[in-house]
């Protein structure tokens, strides 16, 4: 299929002036708009000028979980491909089994087809180095390392789900609002990337609001890293012997984004602490699921009002904005309150 | 560089990460036996320091600095994750090298 890197209505104006194709404009714009309420609008739009366009089906879902062998070389060997069933290797299992529930809180519950919103494959790749103590996303894949049992327990990275669901989130992130990956705005793409990882525990659970542990990596903890969890949503700055994240942006930690590992790209895994207790005051005074009103806020403003270099007080405003439209003046201000209360604003 | 018989001290730190977390592992010629030691100078002259570079940044990728001191002073490698193979076979030298120094922390000064 053609490529068009071009906005819908761009795509739909050209098409008019018969510049390009009718056909493959349509197809274009119909393949580009990500969410299924766009997928309608711009349905509607291609039908309304009349173009015969054979509109693409819904994607389909595939996931697929490689091995690097204690190597570096991604994505490694294929080990289970998307019509395969379960592995002899627990850690490909756990990686595919928590795609899937990725995947399929994404689809069902917010309407996007994967991290591009246009069902590209999910690609993990497992056993990434040797006793790696870290997971991440390469830019079009997650990799995962068995973990040294020192910072991280060993194969427990590809086998807890918010672990999973953040590193995939960081994908949506990627094909939303593209959030630099330094100070403000990346704290934003680590603080959505938790928020997502948080709740889609929480919905594979079946948990509440208050049932929720709001912890990330609850129990993955090596015997160098005393503590519960990488990080909690609830109090930060608690889950972990080294935690030093904030709860307020009176304790911002201002870090250089200057390349060194001491400085975590302007302090992003530290800052993150401010959002993320900032969407647990909503999730607690909404009630009930954080997957409901709270989440589909989150997303709305990821997916359509955060920018690349959008800082921590664009994030509140656009979080406002969206509760607003999407639900009304009560739950704007419930989203207010809570910003007001980390004071972002 | 490092080709001298005075100590040699190679420190590789690690940060970043899904964990944000900083680690470092340093080894010291002067700590280790005359073989280990002989086999730390042989890696660090093999790795070419001057291919490391930094690359954008990846989320909750790891960033790497590998610093290595001797008579001749200091030198530095910034974020070296996708490193070439002899810098790699240094880090992974030093990170289980026997009489090493490891550490952990938070971010930050
Ligand atoms: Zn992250």
């Amino acid at each position: 299929m053609v490529c068009f890197i071009l906005p819908t209505h761009v795509l739909l104006e050209l098409a008019e002036r018969g510049e390009i194709d009718l056909r493959e404009a349509a197809k274009a714009a119909v393949a580009s708009a990500g969410m299924h309420a766009r997928r309608a609008a711009v349905t509607a739009l291609v039908q309304s000028l009349g173009v015969e366009a054979e509109l693409m089906p819904p994607p389909q879902e595939r996931k697929v979980v490689y091995d690097a062998q204690h190597g570096v070389e991604l994505p490694g060997v294929l080990r289970r491909g998307p019509d395969d069933g379960p592995h002899a290797d627990k850690a490909v299992n756990d990686a595919f089994d928590n795609a899937d529930r990725t995947y399929d809180f994404y689809r069902d519950v917010l309407g996007r087809h994967s991290v591009d919103g246009n069902g590209a494959d999910l690609i993990s790749t497992v056993h990434y180095r040797r006793g790696f103590d870290n997971a991440f996303w390469e830019g079009t894949q997650m990799v995962y390392g068995d973990g040294s049992g020192k910072i991280f327990k060993v194969g427990s990275l590809a086998a807890d789900t918010s672990v999973v669901a953040h590193e995939i989130t960081h994908g949506v992130v990627q094909f939303t609002a593209g959030l630099v990956y330094s100070k403000q705005s990346g704290a934003l793409n680590e603080s959505w990337a938790d928020v997502f990882g948080s709740v889609i525990k929480q919905h594979t659970l079946g948990q509440t609001a208050d049932q929720a542990d709001w912890l990330l990596g609850a129990g993955i903890l090596g015997t160098q890293l005393p503590g519960r969890a990488l990080r909690s949503m609830k109090d930060p700055g608690t889950a972990h012997d080294f935690d030093r994240q904030p709860a307020h942006m009176d304790d911002y930690v201002d870090l250089p984004d200057n390349g060194d590992p001491r400085n975590d790209n302007g302090g992003v895994h530290i800052n993150s602490g401010i959002p993320n207790k900032a969407f647990y005051l909503v999730a607690t005074a909404v009630g009930g699921h954080s997957w409901e009103k709270p989440a589909l806020i989150w997303y709305d403003a990821l997916a359509t009002r955060l920018q690349r270099n959008s800082q921590f007080k664009d994030a509140a405003e656009a979080t406002v904005a969206s509760a607003k439209e999407l639900y009304g003046d009560d739950e704007a201000g419930i989203v207010r309150s809570a910003w007001r209360e980390v004071g972002v604003l | 560089m490092a080709g001298g018989r005075g100590p040699l001290k190679v420190t590789v730190v690690r940060g970043g990460g899904l964990a944000g977390l900083v680690s470092s592992t340093a080894v010291d010629t002067s700590a280790l036996a005359s073989a280990d030691a002989a086999a730390l100078r042989a890696r660090v002259q093999r790795a070419s320091l001057a291919d490391t570079q930094a690359g954008a940044p990846q989320p909750d990728r790891e960033l790497v600095e590998i610093l290595i001191e001797d008579d001749d002073g200091a030198v530095t490698a910034m974020n070296a994750d996708e490193l070439s193979p002899g810098v790699r076979e240094l880090i992974e030298w030093v990170e289980s090298a026997p009489d090493r120094t490891e550490q952990l922390g938070p971010p930050g000064p």
